[in-house]
């Protein structure tokens, strides 16, 4: 594993005490910690930059302006999309996703077509397509897992593609069980029939390399706040011809080009989509993460060490730190018995989001006593009600690893985990309660 | 919270409630029904009451969930027995708390009180 490093300086919550105990924060696939850059960025426009975008010749608009459309240029080149104007700011991936459902899935969508998800979605990229099937007359199909590998059955998708098949919406990594699909092969697979997709990226930002350009997906969605950044902000990727060729999703102000009492034409991308006043702030904190993530090496800025910052050559830095702690808590937890991963055992194709049921430990039960001390985990179904249905299980608990966790947080987690169990099991003669 | 205070939490009552629940299975004869879920993690519960002018004469429960919501349903559906449904829906989670004998915490009321509201929104 790589050398600890002293990230905690860079994050200031992580010094905090929950229950008299330092904080092992390991719910990272929900939201991230935000490092200082991030915090200060915030900060920092409200202070001294803090004007609406776009509107203003005065000096604070045209500031406001230049860091928010800044953030523009460094998510393109994060994702290397060809041009910045096919990166879209919303509120969040799910408001990205909601975004194609119906600027795009409402004009394009027809009775009898198909929609090809997968078992393991996350809810905001199966409801929003549930509603629009169900307004269209559309059907939807579900790639299955493997029972044992936990992925996506490659010999079952050649089956559900179709001529009739008209978008394929998969996540790049399920929140669930960790795993790294395998969206190369379907984007070929879906392209061959003519077929249009969407990614949703909303765990893949922080942890493995994204390369629009050779994906060659349609639209891929990213989460702010999963990748350190503010709440508040995600990015929609759409191809520019797709976006031109979609009416608006919201309107409104900006999104605009001339109105008059009857009618309105619209703005050219990427302003077309982007209606009403934006997150500022939290749009320019957001380019402060990918500042954080990015190479070259911004140690002064708060970035991350070298050895750990986000290299595109896989298998370096970040990637070889992450991977070799969800190495190190698959092994741990595979030695308690009654202990159930769900998800692939090795760490190849995954990421460190390991849910797991154990015996006689009901999740919520077990997230109280971790709490007790100071071990942040996440426990239900995680919005993945079907996959959980699936899976023959009411709910899970999930441990979620970011760049800030480290090995001594693993050990913490593994103690508390079998206390946990010992406190939880009944002891004695099993008798009636009275 | 303190690690005593979490053992004192999961009390062998709390324990024996989860894993022998009272009332547990379908009333072969009821005059009311009510299902209550708890979307945020998945515990859900279905509540069969026979009531004679609003006194609960029978009561049992299907219920899956964590062990807060498990015991609570079984302490609180003996607890009712015999009583009126007016006064069960009156019931929260200081209640529960009391029953138990623990403290529940803001983040575990809604495991207590999810067999309450199954009564007080839904019978």
């Amino acid at each position: 594993m790589t050398k600890e490093f002293m990230l905690e300086k860079h994050f200031p919550i992580l010094n905090r005490k929950i229950n008299g105990y330092k904080l092992v924060y390991l719910d990272n696939a929900s939201t991230t910690q935000k490092p200082k850059s991030v915090i200060n960025a915030v900060s920092e426009f409200y202070e001294q930059h803090n004007a609406n975008i776009h509107r203003g010749i005065h000096t604070l608009s045209q500031e406001a302006t230049a860091l928010y459309e800044g953030t523009r240029d460094k998510v393109q080149k994060f994702i290397d999309a060809k041009h910045r104007e096919e990166i879209i700011f919303t509120s969040g991936a799910t408001e990205a996703i909601n975004l194609v459902v119906w600027a795009w899935g409402h004009e394009n969508i027809h009775a009898g077509d198909e929609i090809l998800l997968s078992q393991a979605e996350h809810h905001s990229n199966l409801v929003p397509w549930q509603i629009l099937a169900k307004k269209k007359h559309a059907k939807l199909k579900f790639i299955p897992l493997s029972p044992t590998t936990y992925q996506l059955q490659a010999t079952s998708w050649d089956k559900l593609i179709s001529k009739k098949t008209k978008l394929v919406a998969i996540s790049h990594i399920s929140n669930v069980l960790g795993t790294i699909n395998p969206i190369e092969k379907i984007i070929r697979a879906a392209h061959k029939i003519g077929a249009k997709v969407l990614i949703d990226g909303a765990q893949a930002g922080s942890h493995i390399p994204i390369n629009i350009n050779k994906l060659d997906c349609d639209f891929y969605v990213l989460s702010g706040h999963k990748m350190y950044g503010p709440t508040g902000v995600g990015v929609l990727y759409g191809k520019k011809e797709l976006l031109n060729s979609m009416p608006p999703y919201q309107t409104g102000g900006h999104m605009i080009k001339t109105v008059d009492f009857d009618s309105a034409t619209w703005a050219d991308l990427p302003h077309k989509f982007e209606a009403g006043t934006a997150n500022i702030a939290e749009v320019i904190g957001f380019g402060a993460a990918i500042d954080f993530l990015t190479p070259p090496l911004k140690l002064r800025g708060g970035g991350l060490p070298a050895t750990l910052s986000l290299a595109r050559r896989a298998g370096e830095g970040l990637l070889k730190h992450e991977s070799a702690l969800t190495a190190y808590a698959l092994k741990q937890l595979q030695k308690i018995p009654g202990l159930e991963i769900y998800g692939p055992s090795n760490n190849k194709n995954r990421i460190g989001v390991i849910s797991f049921n154990l015996e006689g430990v009901p999740p919520h039960d077990l997230a109280s006593i971790l709490d007790s001390k100071g071990i942040a985990i996440r426990t239900g179904h995680h919005c993945a009600m079907p996959l959980h249905d699936k899976l023959g299980i009411e709910s899970s608990a999930r441990i979620s690893l970011a760049v800030y966790n480290n090995k001594s947080d693993i050990d913490k987690f593994m103690s508390a985990l079998k206390s946990a169990q010992s406190i939880l099991s009944l002891r004695g003669n099993p008798k009636q309660p009275h | 919270m303190t690690n005593i205070l979490m053992t004192q939490n999961y009390s062998e009552t709390i324990k024996q409630h989860y894993h022998y629940p009272l009332n547990a299975g379908k009333l072969s004869h009821y005059t009311h029904t009510a299902e209550q879920i708890n979307p945020l993690c998945g515990d859900e519960t279905r509540v069969y009451l026979k009531v004679d002018n609003d006194v609960i004469k029978d009561i049992s429960h299907k219920t899956r969930g964590c062990m807060i919501c498990a015991a609570a349903t079984s302490v609180v559906s003996e607890y009712a027995r015999g009583k009126k449904i007016s006064e069960i829906k009156k019931l929260g989670s200081s209640d529960v708390a009391k029953l138990l004998q623990v403290s529940i915490s803001p983040a575990r009321q809604s495991c207590a009180t999810l067999f309450i509201n199954a009564i007080k929104y839904h019978v």
